[in-house]
């Protein structure tokens, strides 16, 4: 049995939520490239003489940021710290992730069709939509017998960093 | 124990995204009105359909609310038959939301903040989320027992249905 045990940062919520489907991808790379747009024209905005010009542009960018951060950071601000301690126990059937308070998500590795590890964790594709495991969890030992029974697994649709 | 069991199917898919968030239910009337609005306007101003952008800004909230019947549709038909095949195994202690192929979610009854019982469905508000139990899964002793044991657990938390 692998165990780990880590505190949910928002970057991890983040990666999870985002991670989670195709169209929640889609919908984080959109997000992005509205940022990214008006933040441009925000900093454009400030070469012009136009008031009004400058200060709309700074307001497309903030509403920008409320609309779509905002929902996220309230979520993960209603999650209490128990809920925030995961818990991960792993053996070859099976991945189990329970919350300090009892909630609980649990998938075979029969449903994982595919992996990929990144610097912060590995990124689970399952049958629907995807999910993440945070590297943090795992002390060194655990995370070689994890990267092990992800290959067992998976085979070539492991793809991993060592 | 009190257990269910039912075959998802796309219907209870939209169900369950309907009944479980009020803001979903809030967005998609918010793009029904704004869509009523602009088809008003467009007709009104003599602006309806003369170029791409005009067409545009009607066509949106259409395409939004038809893409996300399709999206619903499409992660439906990606789901296996055993995926489908869905459990229900409530106890004094917590709800547990298995499917055939092994995947579970489970939640203990202290972590619910408030049940509504609505037409198809029940709504358990668990932290920032909520999650949907079909009522057709149950016999109807079955669902009388977990009314009772909502009822035990969550006190007026438990909004359920009106003679239920």
């Amino acid at each position: 049995m692998i165990t780990g045990q880590t505190n949910v940062s928002f970057a991890d919520y983040c990666r999870a939520l985002a991670g989670h489907s195709l169209v929640a991808r889609l919908l984080a790379g959109s997000m992005i490239l509205m940022f990214v747009y008006f933040l441009a024209g925000a900093l454009t905005s400030l070469f012009s003489d136009d008031l009004e010009d400058i200060l709309g542009s700074w307001a497309y960018l903030v509403l920008v940021l409320v609309v779509w951060f905002g929902p996220l950071v309230w979520s993960y601000r209603r999650l209490s710290p128990q809920q925030r301690q995961i818990t991960y126990e792993i053996d070859s059937e099976r991945v189990v992730m329970r919350d300090a308070i009892g909630n609980a998500v649990i998938f075979p590795w029969a449903e994982a069709r595919s992996c990929r590890e990144v610097s912060e964790g590995f990124s689970l594709r399952m049958t629907v939509g995807r999910r993440w495991i945070s590297k943090h969890a795992f002390g060194p030992e655990a995370l070689r017998e994890l990267r092990t029974e992800i290959r067992a697994h998976l085979g070539g649709q492991a793809r991993l960093m060592d | 124990m009190i257990t269910g069991r039912f075959t998802l199917g796309y219907a209870d898919q939209l169900q369950a995204y309907w009944d479980q968030s009020r803001a979903i239910r809030i967005a998609t009337f918010g793009i029904l009105a704004a869509f009523a609005l602009l088809l008003v306007f467009e007709i009104d101003t003599g602006q309806f359909g003369i170029d791409t952008f005009h067409d545009a800004l009607w066509l949106a909230p259409l395409l939004a609310i038809g893409a996300w019947f399709g999206l619903v549709a499409w992660a439906i038909g990606r789901m296996s038959p055993q995926q489908l095949d869905v459990s229900y195994l409530i106890d004094d202690e917590r709800i547990a939301i298995r499917d055939a192929a092994g995947n579970e979610v489970s939640s203990p009854w202290r972590e619910i903040r408030e049940c509504e019982e609505r037409k198809r469905g029940l709504v358990l508000k668990i932290g920032p989320g909520a999650r949907w139990l079909c009522k057709r899964a149950f016999a109807p002793d079955a669902l009388a027992a977990f009314r009772k044991l909502a009822r035990e657990r969550l006190g007026n938390n438990a909004r359920l249905m009106v003679g239920a």
